[in-house]
């Protein structure tokens, strides 16, 4: 009986003899087989360094399982239904056999908490699961990412937590699962949608379906006609079968220019997205090199690929765009998990060196992949390939309605009725004198979908001045944003969408404004707007238009949204806040005492105060204005308070009316309601109240604020 | 009505002043229609632009 586990040093021969071993595969066919060669020269990099291996020897996966009961338990040849699994880990000291025995035979229980324990939680690089099969045999990898994708900013990758046991011991890593497709239940591109729903990150680990599930619920194809399993791959039509299935929206962006690529899609796509979380689906056409008869070299086409995109590099340099700056067309390199290779491979963009095809065409623009092989140079056995991406496959959230080309459309627009605007009269040239820099060809704008949860983690970490306004907002679940940069990256502004409204509906909800001299711009611009809105030369038609939201920020800036009558309260007499406490004597029998001595106000009355009285007043919810005399709450010695003149509801501003020197003095003092405001709103609301309320609804009273008008507390 | 930015020091009021005392003429008007009616044009060529053709939407990943 073979042992449970090994325990060796980092040697790929090793790796290839038990995979040889385990799967039937000839050794020398594991040897020579590229995604081995990869995953060497991954292992190997200097931001990895394995040194040391673990092989459990017998190791149940699901996802094998599945696959297994599916279809390999079924078959004439005994495969197993056992896979193995290989750690790999970089460790300070060297490890035995009987060091991990030590460790596991541990007594005391202090295994959790020993020195050895927290050597292998410190140095685990991943696993890769091998399942007992010949050829296409590696299952589930996870391995840690590179240390550089990993600097803010530069790169962006996207990865979750998997939990592993290793031997009882809780190991854990932060990564995308890849695995190779198997050829009989899975092509690449059911490999491609596995990473892609592990990275989509809204299920469990254990909800993930298998290959070969994902391949069924691709299916049908051709009306249901073609042969299920083994396999032959899928069409973007099944690939976004699928993802509905997943409970995820499908979107589909073609990238296809003639026998070129649109690069800066991909980039902007890939930039948008992933910063977001969101993995994307990239179709590609692959291109081998090779020579033709005269000896030339030709790129041979080799069919279509899927891969998932998972991650990006960002160059410090700015490719030359025409409309605007994007951050997004920065970006040199890709990440994607692609199964003929590995995980995270990178892919490099290209567009200097045309290459010609074997049928005589140009490509001009491609990617190739570039391999760390300091390390095992000797086994690599990759042709030069030149890959054109031509198909984005993305699956989003359902609420998640508004697409990225509107946005960008919106950017592009804006940006060019900004320049309209700084050069009309030149006001470019004043813009200039106070430090405002105009030219937006220096500017850099980067969009990104948020939640909105990471959209106000954002915010906190800003340096906007009124961002208690932004962080109570009530706001969508999703947000798309245009954060616009001057060249030195620093904010000058960021321009907010509802992401999950109709194409059709009010997209734009608000501008974040950074610097005071940016403040200015938007006033000025928001004044041009609301002269062009009023401009009849401008047609009402654009007003609809779903392809981008421009007039969305015109009418915004604009304001030309009619305020609603709670609005209009709420400017003037305070926003509707509950009363900040009540008294134990307000309570009788668990129920509010409510004064009955009180009259409410909504227009001019013939009442007469009684001057010897001294009163409470308070504006409701609904602008009514409520008064009521300040006098002894039935057995007890407590005068009656704001609380009980409005029934404990909430309510605006309030305060006190004594008469004094022939004229009733009005003011701001609640604890309960007034507290909530500033001074200075205290003294605006008291005033508004008494001249808008007291006097119209009062007439033939002398009325005035009190110097003092409140205090707040 | 306009928004409101809450423009403060004294020296960025006198620079909206200055702007507000010279407004753009009328033609300066038509030029932004113009300007608006092309980017939708663009917006709406875009769009069309990335749609998935037929050929690309049945192509078989199977590499």
């Amino acid at each position: 009986m073979i042992f449970p586990y090994d325990i060796t040093a980092y040697n790929i021969d090793v790796i290839c003899g038990h995979i040889s071993h385990k799967t039937g595969t000839p050794f020398h066919l594991v040897k020579q087989k590229k995604q081995i060669s990869y995953l060497d020269c991954y292992l190997q990099s200097p931001d990895i360094a394995a040194n040391t291996l673990i092989i459990e020897n017998s190791y149940i996966e699901k996802n094998y399982t599945e696959n297994y009961s599916e279809y390999y338990s079924r078959c004439f040849h005994p495969y197993s239904k056992t896979c193995s699994r290989i750690h790999f880990f970089n460790l300070p000291n060297e490890w035995s056999s009987e060091k991990l025995e030590q460790l596991l035979n541990d007594r005391d229980g202090g295994l959790l908490s020993s020195e050895g324990y927290s050597e292998l939680c410190d140095g685990y690089i991943g696993f890769v699961v091998i399942r007992p099969i010949p050829n296409t045999f590696l299952d589930k990898i996870c391995l840690k990412i590179y240390e550089r994708l990993s600097r803010p900013k530069k790169n962006a990758v996207i990865k979750r937590k998997y939990d592993v046991s290793l031997f009882g011991m809780p190991l854990s890593i932060e990564t995308v699962a890849f695995q190779e497709q198997d050829k009989v239940l899975s092509a690449c591109a059911t490999s491609a949608l596995w990473s892609f729903t592990h990275a989509t990150n809204h299920r469990m680990e254990k909800d993930i379906p298998s290959p070969g599930t994902i391949t069924k619920l691709a299916k049908p194809s051709n009306q249901g006609h073609d042969r299920q399993f083994p396999n032959s791959g899928l069409s973007s039509y099944m690939i976004r079968r699928f993802i509905n299935e997943a409970g995820l929206e499908p979107e589909q962006v073609s990238l296809k220019e003639s026998m070129n690529y649109n690069s800066d899609l991909l980039k902007e796509y890939s930039y948008s997205f992933i910063s977001s979380k969101i993995p994307l689906i990239c179709g590609i056409s692959v291109y081998e090199e090779s020579t033709d008869a005269d000896g030339r070299v030709v790129y041979q086409y080799k069919g279509d690929h899927a891969i998932s995109i998972l991650g990006y590099s960002l160059n410090e340099e700015l490719d030359e765009v025409s409309d605007i700056n994007l951050t997004a067309h920065s970006i040199d390199k890709i990440y994607a998990h692609d199964d003929r290779i590995g995980p995270f491979t990178r892919f490099i963009f290209k567009d200097s060196q045309p290459v010609t095809t074997s049928d005589g065409q140009d490509i001009k623009k491609y990617l190739v992949t570039e391999i760390d092989n300091s390390a095992s140079s000797e086994i690599l056995n990759f042709k030069k390939e030149v890959i054109v991406p031509n198909i984005l496959i993305l699956g989003v959230y359902h609420k998640i309605r508004i697409n990225y080309s509107a946005i960008k459309s919106t950017a592009v627009a804006f940006n060019r009725m900004l320049n309209e605007f700084f050069q009309a009269n030149n006001y470019d040239s004043i813009f200039n004198e106070i430090g405002f820099i105009t030219d937006t060809s220096t500017w850099n704008w980067d969009i990104s979908l948020y939640e909105v949860n990471d959209f106000k983690k954002e915010i906190i970490q800003s340096g906007l001045k009124n961002k208690a306004k932004y962080l109570t907002a009530h706001w969508p679940k999703y947000i798309w944003s245009i954060e616009v940069e001057d060249e030195d990256k620093k904010p000058l502004f960021s321009l907010c969408f509802d992401a999950t409204d109709i194409p059709q509906g009010k997209i734009f909800l608000d501008v974040l404004i950074f610097n005071q001299k940016t403040a200015t711009m938007f006033q000025a611009f928001s004044e041009h707007c609301e002269d062009m809105v009023s401009k009849s030369i401008i047609g009402m038609q654009s007003n609809i238009d779903t392809n981008f939201y421009l007039w969305g920020i015109i009418n915004y800036m604009a304001d030309v949204e009619p305020a609603s009558y709670s609005n209009i309260l709420d400017e003037q007499y305070g926003e509707v806040r509950i009363p900040r406490y009540f008294k134990d004597d307000e309570i009788r029998h668990d129920s509010l005492y409510f004064t009955d001595s009180r009259f409410s106000l909504y227009e001019e009355t013939q009442i007469k105060l009684d001057e010897s009285v001294q009163y409470l007043w308070l504006i409701n919810e609904e602008g009514w204005l409520i008064i009521g005399e300040e006098k002894l709450i039935k057995g007890t010695g407590s005068k009656i308070g704001h609380v009980t003149l409005n029934k404990g509801r909430p309510g605006r501003i309030a305060g006190e009316l004594k008469y004094q020197d022939e004229c009733w003095i009005i003011n701001g003092k609640s604890g309960r309601y007034s507290g909530n405001y500033s001074s200075e709103n205290l003294t605006k609301y008291v005033s508004n109240a008494v001249e808008k309320r007291f006097k119209v609804y009062l007439k033939g009273h002398c009325f005035q604020a009190h110097q003092e008008i409140g205090e707040a507390g | 009505m306009a928004r409101d930015f809450g423009v403060e020091k004294e020296e960025y009021k006198k620079a909206l002043e200055e702007i507000r005392k010279n407004k753009p003429p009328e033609s300066y008007w038509n030029g932004v229609a113009n300007l608006i009616d092309q980017e939708s044009k663009r917006a709406a060529q875009s769009v069309k632009e990335q749609r998935v053709d037929d050929e690309l939407m049945h192509r078989c990943f199977s590499l």
